[in-house]
């Protein structure tokens, strides 16, 4: 029994089946191991490492706080908005791109045709060749690039994809294994034929790709929407509801949007948001937080931050607090499951010191007083040659006014051949394209034949070959680098001194290799010095007839030699849409009642056409209002400004090109960042440095002597040498300006042990500027530039020239410690900070930088000086309140108008407002002094509203003063 | 009516019993893991039964003898897919006969166990002669090389491994097969560090792309490693008892569409994700007795030709189960093969009752009684 159990056994264990038995078993015991790992050994971890993968965190935006001015008035605000969004709930299959590209496009039409704008971020546009061409350079680019192609890192770019040009990525894009966007011919059985791009223009091509990219950067994170346009008015919304059926998975969602006040005045104040960057992303997460006893603040890629401006400087305390939400997805990042919510906290809010109401007067004083002043300057007569100009006597010649509507960009050369051009603009264009042709064969003559030397052209020729080089050399086209050119090279310096012909200088630049000829020529093959020489010709003249600067030129000379006419010039303005015919206006024009030079001035009486519209001298001005007993900035107002509602939330790109085109510089903060000499605004700091230092005694008087001999080359006084002040006080000396008196002071301080020492002279300046706070910034928050104190010529220094340059606001610190006798402010134009049930959190006031430690008496005199000299100024002769102030001029160039600038305080006898104007090329310093005035009459309300506001321009109301 | 040999006491309803019990449990997950696949199932598990029932009661012996016309039949199958065959995610495997979705290379591996049967059986004596051995194989590539082309490279590895136990059973010589051994394990190896090089032509893309995502799932979370991996996670987070049949837990990796195909190849993801340790060792249990059950039947047959069948049927078994739960839980590259009796898919389903029913005839006509 045993045995045959035995015998059994073995024949069992030895049959080859057994042996496959075993062989399952055995695989079957791995499998049973490794489950016993998975589940029971690390089963736990594997749950907790799941749950971690598909909880995600959806932050929810916080308001930003608001900003008001010192009245409570608002003057930027998150609103409500409406925004349109598109998810991808699409069913995957062959029909999937068709059906959304067609969404896209449709809801792309219902936006555009009630006057919305779809979100354009995609990093590649149009442009207006209706060329495809890359928004960015460098780094960003290629990670844009590597996006496109999925690759995690721009290192793992194929070099192929690295040079992609903008045609081949949106070919690329438009493929069928990407957005298949083009046309789909549907077979029998269901499939479909794709042509790519096909029915497509490329406006469309350039809107759908853009709301697939960034559909398709959301793809695996589905409970993020994509936006395709913000801020829409309620027929979009009420569109799309309509349409809501057909259009699949698109959606309205209710967003803020940053709303500011409606006045140009705050713009430089205020700043704007947009959509954060990744270099401030960086900056923002990266930034060890002074705040951090707040939570950490994380900001993300789609947030929007303050991009100037206040809006800038107070980021962290306006941004407030993101909620969060968890909320758990599946694999396309769907949502199936919400959890914890945190609320959003919204941000503080912020008063500035700035009083509104004066801020808007202010920026309309100076615009209508800069207007004045170019109106009074314009003379009906053509340009006398530059070279005969010079500072004292410069108009401005209508024919230059012409010409600045187009070089500045206010009339547009493109429209005069667009669809919409009207009969005078298709006729200027005709005339136009023939005085090009002249030009351009001039040139091609004497690029292929010319002997005559530069100097012997007459002078418009000379400004067309002049130009050909400046093109050559234009970093754009870098054809003829500067770098490459040898300045010892004898044609070279011939042509310099202008004894060479053109044809000359390029000759010898081919024979030396100073040409790039890669960059005019895509032939490989090798070219000989006169090939290329004639590919260079031959390029100059192609670049030149589409050279929009080139054409300004040509078109100066046409208004110059009346091929293009006022009255052409007056019926182009009303084509191009810049006016607007109220009244009868063309009509007189048309009948001759008003002459175009009568018509131009009336648009600029009117201001209709602006100081800033025209860029010339002057189109700018600054202002700034402080509080005397406090230090805050009660208006600071840069003239021209920009509209930030339309740099703000998204970016108006055309806008902001032409805002960087434009001339009159409106991004430009003239009232913190322009520096001038102070000219003789300086003179109550040199008077206090006299009597501190002692080289001046209170009653001692200086003689005038018109010529100051004491150093040489002499200084003159500004009277002489139509005569001189005779002998002065002090106080006579700050009412009459006399130079000759303060370049004596300017001596005294520079003499130590009966020799002359300039660096002494000038240390001992530099102590009371310093002392007035003119040495550093002004403390205001918004960027400014650094003062420069001068540092060489201590006599001229005295006076306010030398090299001492200070912005606007830095000067108004100054006068505004004058006028408090000695209390130097930190300026400061915050008031304080709220949170956003209106509890105060800061409240702000500036800072004393150092208190002025000076006699009682030298305060005395250097207000006695300053109220005498305004009761000199024909500006101020009606002006019933008693004032301290000072005139400065300063000339930057003998070619151009001199700087106007005035610096004052008033009351007298009890100073509430102190205020600083500087009108850059502003001809004389009693137009800064009117300006001024008029600040105070509205600031002490002594006259009404519309008598000092007019709406028009303001002519300079009194002749040129002396200072 | 029937033979008088067939005694119902040699009826093995304990084979019966498991196998129907473990289908039922795959009808079960089938529900949870794509509930409109459930119907479906239970049509094919109804079929599959019937058909198990009528073949069992049909002498193994008659059948094997039109043995030529199953090699013929399965032939004419696997070329069929090739020219009419139907495309789904990148490989042809199915074709439509009267509206009828079927799987050939299925049906054909149950066609092929019987072939080779009978083929051993009658050159047994001579099995280990070069000729003959060379002949099996040339029979064998055959059909192989129209499953590899498909291409189904788990199925077509199936069918090695089937081929080989049949010949291993039938008595192929220890010699052949530690010489053999001794030539393919190096061979297997240097292949695959071949396959592995950047642009070889071997393997397929895709194919070579699964070895590597396996090899080294975190390269490969998004492509072809994210369906394994997904698997691993749900396999493990239901720990020792799973969340629940059918739960509507956030934590379910299921729930979150994490697992694509998860009533086919993936479907044992689930059994771990809802059943736990304990619902994996019960499938991996069932499908052992019934594996046990059928080599038992083989070792109790007469004739070599119902062992073979035997061995060739546990052999897919067990095989094919092993590469399905290897792969689900990232013991091997991804596949792609079903879990018998538990992956909806009729075509397998049916094929599987088919052998059984074969297995049970064996039984039915044994003589020795089984251990």
């Amino acid at each position: 029994m045993f045995e045959q159990l035995r015998d059994k056994f073995i024949s069992i264990v030895t049959s080859r089946l057994f042996f496959l038995l075993l062989l399952i078993f055995t695989l079957f015991s791995v499998l049973t191991l490794r489950l016993f790992k998975l589940q029971i050994v690390e089963g736990a971890s594997y749950l907790d490492n799941f749950t971690l993968k598909i909880e995600r965190e959806k932050t929810i935006k916080s308001t930003r706080g608001s900003i008001f001015d010192r009245n409570g008035i608002s003057l930027a605000r998150d609103t409500l908005a409406y925004s349109v969004t598109i998810e991808d709930n699409y069913d995957s299959g062959s029909g999937k791109n068709k059906a959304i590209n067609e969404t896209i496009l449709r809801l792309a039409d219902i936006i555009e045709s009630n006057g919305d704008k779809l979100n354009n971020d995609f990093s590649i546009y149009l442009d207006e060749s209706g060329d495809f061409r890359f928004a960015l350079e460098g780094t960003r680019h290629l990670r844009f690039i590597a996006d496109i192609y999925g690759r995690t890192s721009i290192d793992s770019l194929k070099v192929r994809e690295k040079n992609s040009t903008p045609d081949e990525i949106i070919d690329y894009l438009c493929s069928e294994k990407k957005f298949g966007i083009g046309e789909y011919t549907e077979k029998k059985d269901g499939s479909f034929d794709f042509v790519p791009k096909k029915g497509y223009t490329d406006e469309e091509l350039i809107k759908v790709i853009t709301v697939r990219y960034n559909l398709s950067l959301n793809s695996y994170q589905k409970y993020i929407s994509t936006t395709v346009a913000t801020n829409v008015n309620v027929r979009t919304v009420a569109e799309v509801m309509e349409n809501k059926d057909v259009l699949r998975g698109v959606n309205i969602s209710e967003d803020t949007v940053r709303e500011y006040i409606n006045d140009p005045s705050f713009s430089h104040i205020l700043g704007y948001t947009g959509k954060i960057s990744e270099e401030e992303l960086a900056l923002y997460n990266s930034h060890k937080n002074p705040d951090s006893s707040m939570d950490a603040q994380n900001y993300e890629l789609n947030d929007y931050v303050g991009k100037a401006g206040i809006e800038q400087v107070m980021e962290r305390k306006l941004q407030g607090r993101k909620g969060r939400q968890t909320i758990f997805v599946d694999n396309l990042g769907r949502v199936t499951e919400t959890g914890d919510k945190t609320d959003p906290v919204a941000g503080n809010d912020l008063y500035l010191t700035i009083d509104s109401d004066l801020q808007k007067a202010v920026y309309q004083i100076l615009e209508q007083k800069i207007a004045g002043i170019v109106i009074s300057k314009i003379v009906d007569q053509k340009p006398a040659d530059e070279a005969e100009r010079s500072s004292s006597d410069i108009v401005i010649p209508m024919y230059d006014v012409y010409y600045a509507l187009f070089d500045n960009n206010f009339l547009s050369i493109d429209h005069l051949y667009g669809e919409n051009a009207g009969p005078d603009e298709k006729q200027v264009y005709g005339d136009f394209l023939i005085k090009q042709n002249a030009v351009i064969d001039m040139i091609r003559n004497e690029l292929d034949n010319g002997v005559l030397p530069y100097n012997d052209h007459v002078l418009e020729e000379q400004s067309y070959i002049a130009y050909v080089i400046s093109l050559l050399k234009s970093s754009k086209r870098n054809v003829l680098p500067g770098e490459s050119i040898d300045e010892e090279n004898e044609v070279y310096l011939k042509w310099k001194e202008g004894t060479c012909s053109l044809r000359e200088y390029l000759k010898e630049a081919v024979a030396r290799g100073w040409i790039d000829s890669t960059r005019i020529s895509s032939e490989k093959k090798y070219m000989d010095s006169d090939e290329i020489y004639q590919v260079l010709v031959d390029y100059i003249c192609s670049e030149l007839s589409k050279d929009r600067d080139f054409s300004k030129r040509i078109i100066k000379y046409m208004i110059r030699q009346d091929e293009i006419t006022g009255n052409e010039i007056c019926h182009i303005l009303y084509e191009q849409g810049k006016l607007k015919d109220i009244g009868d206006n063309l009509k007189e024009l048309d009948s001759g009642e008003v002459t175009p030079y009568r018509f131009m001035l009336n648009r600029l009486k009117s201001l209709e056409i602006t100081p800033a519209d025209l860029a010339l001298d002057p189109c700018s001005g600054s202002s700034v209002v402080t509080d005397v007993r406090t230090g805050e900035v009660i208006a600071c107002v840069s003239y021209p400004s920009f509209d930030n509602r339309r740099l703000a939330n998204t970016v108006d790109a055309d806008y902001f090109a032409s805002l960087q085109n434009d001339k009159s510089l409106p991004l430009y903060d003239y009232s913190t960042q322009q520096k001038t000499a102070p000219g003789s605004t300086f003179k109550p700091i040199s008077s206090a440095a006299a009597l501190e230092e002692g080289v001046i005694n209170p009653g001692e008087e200086i003689k005038c002597e018109g010529l100051f001999e004491k150093i040489v080359p002499s200084p003159k006084c500004w009277i002489y040498p139509g005569g001189t002040h005779g002998s002065l006080e002090i106080v006579g000396a700050i009412q009459n300006s006399c130079n000759f008196f303060f370049y004596e002071v300017g001596y005294r301080l520079s003499s130590r042990g009966g020799y002359f020492n300039n660096d002494y002279g000038l240390e001992r300046l530099t102590k009371y500027v310093d002392l007035f706070g003119l040495t550093e910034k002004s403390g205001i928050e918004i960027t400014e530039s650094e003062p420069d104190v001068s540092n060489q010529d201590a006599v001229r220094s005295a006076i306010g020239q030398g090299n001492h340059s200070y912005t606007t606001v830095g000067l108004a610190r100054y006068v505004n410690a004058v006028a408090n006798e000695g209390r130097c402010y930190n300026l400061s134009l915050l008031d304080k900070l709220t949170d956003s049930n209106g509890n105060v959190i800061t409240d702000y006031t500036p800072g004393v930088r150092n208190e002025i430690n000076i006699a009682g008496s030298t305060w005395h005199l250097i207000h006695e000086g300053m109220k005498k000299a305004v009761e000199n100024y024909g500006a101020f002769s009606d002006f019933p309140l008693t004032a301290g102030g000072k005139t400065g001029t300063a000339q930057q160039i003998a070619t151009r108008p001199n700087h106007s600038l005035f610096i004052g305080f008033a009351p007298y006898n009890e100073p509430e407002v102190a205020i600083a104007t500087r009108i850059a090329y502003g001809y004389t310093s009693s137009n800064a002094a009117e300006v001024t005035r008029d600040i105070f009459k509205y600031y002490f309300k002594t006259e009404d509203k519309d008598d000092i506001i007019k709406g028009e321009a303001v002519l300079p109301d009194s002749a040129a003063i002396s200072d | 009516m029937l033979p008088k040999t067939y005694h119902l006491k040699n009826y093995d309803f304990f084979l019966i019993l498991f196998s129907l019990a473990i289908s039922i449990l795959g009808v079960v997950i089938i529900g949870s893991a794509r509930e409109s696949y459930q119907f479906r199932q239970i049509v094919g598990l109804v079929i599959g039964v019937v058909f198990m029932i009528v073949i069992s009661l049909i002498d193994y012996r008659t059948i094997l003898n039109f043995y030529w016309v199953c090699y013929a039949l399965s032939i004419v199958l696997l070329l069929s897919v090739l020219f009419f065959g139907r495309t789904l995610g990148g490989a042809t495997r199915w074709i439509t006969v009267a509206g009828i979705r079927f799987q050939p290379s299925e049906v054909a591996k149950f066609l092929l166990i019987l072939f080779f049967a009978k083929f051993i059986m009658k050159t047994k004596d001579k099995l280990n002669r070069p000729s003959r051995i060379l002949t099996a194989l040339g029979l064998f590539l055959l059909p192989w090389y129209l499953v590899y082309r498909e291409p189904d490279l788990s199925t077509s590895l199936v069918f090695i491994l089937i081929f080989l136990t049949m010949l291993f059973i039938g008595g192929l010589s220890w010699k052949v097969i530690i010489g053999t051994l001794s030539v393919a394990v190096p061979v297997t190896v240097l292949g695959l560090m071949l396959v592995l090089q950047p642009n070889q032509e071997i393997i397929k893309d895709y194919q070579q792309a699964r070895i590597l995502a396996w090899l080294q799932p975190e390269n490969y979370s998004n492509d072809e490693g994210y369906q394994q991996q997904n698997s691993i996670v749900a396999i493990g987070s239901g720990q020792l008892l799973g969340k629940g049949y059918k739960n509507n837990e956030v934590g379910s990796v299921k729930n979150g569409n994490f697992i694509s195909e998860p009533q086919t190849d993936f479907i044992f993801a689930i059994v771990g994700e809802e059943l736990g340790f304990i619902g994996c060792m019960a499938i991996i249990i069932l499908i052992l007795i019934i594996i046990v059950e059928v080599i038992r039947t083989g070792w109790s047959s007469s004739e070599l030709s119902g062992t073979l069948v035997c061995a060739g049927v546990a052999a897919h078994l067990g095989f094919q189960t092993f590469f399905n739960i290897a792969v689900t839980t990232g013991v091997m590259p991804n596949t792609g093969i079903p879990l018998p009796f538990v992956s909806y898919g009729m075509t397998s389903l049916i094929s599987i009752f088919m052998e059984l029913g074969v297995v049970l005839n064996v039984g039915l006509l044994r003589v020795r009684d089984r251990i």
